[in-house]
């Protein structure tokens, strides 16, 4: 009975119980019948609307962000490999669409493994730049573990909760596994040291461990002693200490040159005023005032040309676009589905605050791109993968 | 069974439940992000819009070209040209290849050692980085040409032109035009020179200082578009600079220069006037000192050398040097007596070599005596004891207030800085600077042009014109202006007459002590006065011939003289300091550069 009860949460290709719409203990998605029916309605036209209106804004921007009027060809090199990046991504991304989430809850462990191995790896024999040691040549490629740690570990933790037997909410020593799954590829990620991915999965695992359910006193503990670490641990360091920590989590960005980048980017969006200055009249941008005007502060670039007025545009965008996310947990056939979908919202939702928190003064610098927005190959294929994933949970919903 | 189903419906309660706090959570972040930038672009948004304007457009000024100046035909004598400055900057050199760099920026250039690049770039801060950093000023030809056949090896090296200030005659009329120097903070916070900035030239010495409103001109605005390297984009002329005026000097140039050269190395004055109006032909103070080395920041060692030079290269003689005049003040004490009407024309005076007054021996020059003199022998032979007998018969504050009226004791208003007056001595001005009566005695040197009468070379040419025109001071004045206004000296055109007379002989007769240095010409005829003026007394100097004398005992030699003698255009007086015996000396010297002034007049102005 134990035995047979335990074998109940291992994932099996014999049993087909895809009627019950929220199990989590039988997944097939080689018969998979919703496909065969073909409903176009179960398709979220919304979040692909407003995922390629994003990804249009973000394209039109980097055109404005690198626009050369001396230059021979009226397209900027980085506006079409941005371009190439989003056909690659958007056939990845259809393809991935076609196959059964449930393919991520087979792969969630061992990607997990790998990733952990990975990071491993660059600890051995990361190439180090800029004083950071983040990326591993495979064969000449140049991958970033830690982007791919991320992914990994909502993964992990997805499966992890969907699969536990103990019902939510949990309380302080029952979060002990999930902790482990977190805390594991992110000390690794700390060491090298990037401490914005390192944040940005505590962050994103945060909110899954939140909608997965945690008891009230959970919260208020994990959060007094969150706060109360932070606050009193900033106090009891100089101006000196906390640049050199700072410079030391991220020397990439030293502090006295990204103050001055901070200064440039308030400068470039306040200057927007209600209006903006007009398409290709931001002239943060176009002097090269703006750093990174067309990855990390492309928000800037943006908000320079179209004011107030375009960036509430903006905003609303792609808060509708977490509802919508957050909408699709909600909705999601299993757990699973559901966990991943809020991992998804998470990710979008923290790296657009934390970008745009960046860009305005609100937060420290630390490289992250605006998803769907910033120039980058990489950040457009992970982007529209989890978009694709989150339009296959959706399509995969409960009737 | 029901474990499972429980296990499930809890989970499923708790999304629900929580993706609800969740987006209410980040519909709240979503405001506080829109209420941020509500801040910044619509409550700051007039602020930043200025720093982003502040970012990209720099005022920047338009230096006005400086007024040139030139000479009486029009040459120039002050003149704009380019300077190249050597500098790099910063950002555009990678921190890995400054060593490098540096030695070969090194390895071109004079005096810059690469140390020295190495510092200036690793001072600069990251907001500087995109400024040009100064390495050399002033680049000379062959480091220019060495620098730009290398420029692809000397990434972020670039050469800035900047105008700087050139002196074609260099030396010839240093004194006169002076130079420029570079505004000092002092000078900065004074209300005189609150439109001036930093690196401003002001003139320092000269015309350049004196007329420095008028040809420092307005400086013009100009705003900048540049990007965050600082590199300008774009610009708009806000107001355009006006170039200063130029500037025309009475200075005859070539005739400042034969004069410089025949002045040789010799150290002394030249002042030639003309006579007709007062204006400086010629204005020659030796040794001289190049006032290009002042058109860029002056090394120190040129500095030394100029400053601590024992012959005050810096001294502008003419209009500075008191000297007393020697022989050359007799017309005026001559033409005093006639005035006064102490002596007409005949009256004679013996002279054996000596004047004995009270318990002083008053030697004149000759000491076998001149015998009888009358006042046309006492200017030809210029006898000394015809002015003792004459000083014994004026009192010194008429001899002041006559002299005055030939500027002599006053500042003639040349415009050029540091004029002195030279001293013409009265008995109150004896009595409050030396405590002491005015003696008779005190009268018969001055009366030779020694003892307390200095004057300035400059005093003596003007002076000596005024015999030329036959009574008429003009002020003497090196800027040319179409107005003369100039003071009749109240003197009978009989006694002029006689005076200029007497000049004549000086040098036409063979017996003037001028005779030697007659024109060689017979075209036209020169009048004038020899001086030899004491600079120790005659007691001290055991040996008789100049030659043998120490050199800083030796008299100072005057020469003063106009010509053509009917109709003068040239005034001039030579002094050469420690020169011996004027007639020998100077003399030569006034001649030749009278010679060359009416051969030149006479072909130029048929």
């Amino acid at each position: 009975m134990k035995i047979s009860h335990h074998n109940r949460h291992r994932p099996t290709l014999i049993n087909p119980a895809h009627e019950d719409s929220f199990t989590n203990e039988t997944r097939n998605f080689l018969s998979e019948p919703n496909l065969e029916r073909s409903r176009l309605d179960g398709f979220d036209y919304l979040t692909c609307l407003l995922a390629f209106t994003l990804i249009g804004l973000g394209v039109l921007t980097i055109y404005s962000a690198t626009y050369n009027p001396e230059a021979a060809s009226w397209l900027t090199g980085f506006c079409r490999r941005q371009l190439i990046w989003v056909a690659i991504a958007g056939g990845l991304g259809a393809v991935l669409f076609l196959v059964h989430y449930n393919i991520f809850y087979q792969a969630a462990y061992p990607l997990y493994v790998v990733s952990i191995i990975l990071l491993l790896a660059v600890e051995v024999a990361g190439s180090t730049h800029m004083g950071a040691t983040r990326w591993l040549n495979l064969g000449g490629i140049n991958v970033q573990p830690s982007e791919f740690a991320k992914l990994a570990v909502i993964l992990a933790l997805a499966r992890y909760l969907s699969e536990r037997r103990l019902p939510p909410p949990y309380n302080l020593k029952e979060l002990v596994p999930p902790a482990i799954i977190i805390f594991c590829p992110t000390i690794l990620i700390l060491k090298q040291p990037d401490l914005g991915t390192a944040m940005l999965i505590i962050l994103i695992s945060g909110i899954i461990i939140f909608v997965a359910g945690i008891t009230k006193r959970t919260i208020i503990t994990l959060g007094i002693s969150a706060v109360s670490i932070a606050v009193v641990g900033w106090q009891f360091l100089h101006d000196y200490q906390r640049q050199r920590i700072l410079t030391f989590l991220d020397p990439e960005k030293d502090p006295l040159g990204s103050g001055y980048h901070i200064a440039q980017s308030k400068i470039a969006i306040g200057a927007g005023k209600l209006f903006g200055k007009g398409f290709l009249k931001g002239t943060q941008n176009s002097l090269h005032f703006l750093p990174e005007q067309h990855t990390d502060f492309i928000f800037a670039a943006y908000a320079e040309q179209w004011g107030f007025l375009g960036v509430l545009i903006l905003l609303a965008l792609y808060f509708t676009f977490l509802l919508r996310a957050i909408h699709i947990a909600a909705e999601a056939r299993d757990s699973f589905g559901s966990y991943l979908a809020t991992g998804i919202a998470a990710i979008f939702f923290w790296q657009v605050t934390i970008n745009i928190g960046m860009v305005s003064g609100l937060m420290p610098v630390v490289g992250i791109p605006l998803p769907l927005f910033s120039y980058g190959g990489t950040s457009m294929l992970t982007s529209v993968i989890l978009i694709s994933i989150l339009l296959n949970i959706h399509y995969r919903r409960k009737a | 069974m029901t474990n499972v189903s429980d296990n499930k419906k809890s989970k499923r309660e708790q999304i629900i439940k929580n993706a609800r706090i969740v987006m209410i959570v980040m519909t709240l972040i979503v405001v506080c992000i829109t209420s941020r930038l509500w801040f910044l672009q619509i409550v700051n948004g007039e602020y930043y819009s200025q720093k982003s304007r502040d970012n990209r457009i720099r005022n920047r000024r338009v230096r006005a070209l400086r007024g040139i100046i030139t000479d009486r035909h029009g040459k120039i004598l002050a003149d704009n040209s380019l300077g190249f400055n050597l500098q790099i900057i910063p950002e555009n050199i990678d921190k890995r290849d400054i060593n490098k760099l540096a030695e070969l920026i090194a390895a071109q250039i004079e005096d810059l050692d690469s140390e020295k690049v190495i510092t200036l770039y690793s001072n600069c801060s990251v907001y500087t980085r995109h400024r040009p950093l100064t390495l050399k000023k002033n680049l000379n030809p062959d480091e220019l040409a060495r620098i730009e056949a290398r420029k692809h090896e000397l990434p972020g090296v670039i050469i800035e032109t900047e105008p700087l200030r050139e002196y074609p005659y260099d030396k010839i009329c240093s004194h006169i035009i002076g130079y420029l120097g570079f505004i000092n903070d002092r000078e900065l916070k004074l209300e005189v020179y609150n439109s001036y900035a930093q690196d401003d030239l002001v003139g320092r010495t000269g015309i350049e200082s004196r007329y420095q409103n008028m040809l420092r001109g307005r400086d013009g605005q100009r705003q900048v578009v540049v990007n965050a390297r600082g590199r300008e984009l774009e610009s708009f002329t806000v107001k355009p600079a006006n170039s200063g005026d130029n500037l025309q000097l009475t200075i005859d140039i070539d005739l400042q220069k034969f004069a410089f050269t025949t002045m040789g190395d010799q150290i002394g004055s030249i002042v030639a006037i003309d006579p007709k109006n007062g204006e400086i032909l010629a204005l020659i103070s030796t040794p001289s000192f190049s006032n290009n080395l002042f058109s860029t920041r002056i090394r120190s060692e040129d500095w030394k050398r100029i400053n601590n030079n024992p012959l005050h290269p810096l001294q502008n003689r003419p209009i500075q040097g008191c000297y007393p005049p020697g022989s050359t003040i007799k017309p005026l004490i001559a033409i005093l007596a006639l005035t006064d009407k102490l002596v007409n024309l005949n009256t004679e005076f013996f002279c054996d070599g000596s004047l004995t007054l009270g318990h002083t021996n008053f030697r004149c020059w000759n000491r076998y005596g001149h015998g009888k003199v009358n006042i046309t022998r006492s200017i030809r032979e210029s006898c000394d004891v015809y002015y003792y007998n004459l000083a014994t018969r004026i009192s010194i504050d008429r001899i002041a207030a006559f002299g005055n009226e030939f500027g002599l004791g006053l500042k003639s208003g040349i415009e050029l800085p540091g004029e002195r007056r030279g001293l013409m001595p009265s008995s109150s001005w004896k009595l409050k600077h030396i405590h002491d009566q005015w003696y008779t005695g005190d009268t018969l040197s001055v009366s030779i042009g020694q003892g307390y009468l200095t004057t300035t070379p400059l005093q003596i040419a003007a002076m000596y014109s005024v015999f030329a025109n036959s009574g008429i001071y003009f002020r003497p004045h090196l800027v040319k202006t179409g107005d003369h206004q100039g003071v009749k000296v109240k003197i009978k055109n009989k006694d002029m007459r006689s005076i200029r007379k007497a000049l004549w002989m000086v040098v036409n007769d063979k017996r003037g002590t001028g005779y030697k240095s007659r024109l060689t010409t017979k075209k036209w005829q020169m009048a004038g006065k020899t001086g030899t003026a004491q600079v120790v007394k005659q007691e001290l100097k055991t040996l008789k011939k100049v030659s043998e004398t120490p050199w800083r005992y030796r008299d100072h030699a005057w020469f003063a003289a106009f010509a053509p003698f009917t109709n003068p255009r040239i005034a001039v007086a030579v002094m050469i300091e420690h020169g011996g015996h004027g007639g020998s000396t100077a003399a030569p010297i006034a001649r030749r550069i009278i010679e060359f002034y009416l051969n030149k007049t006479d072909n130029s102005q048929p």
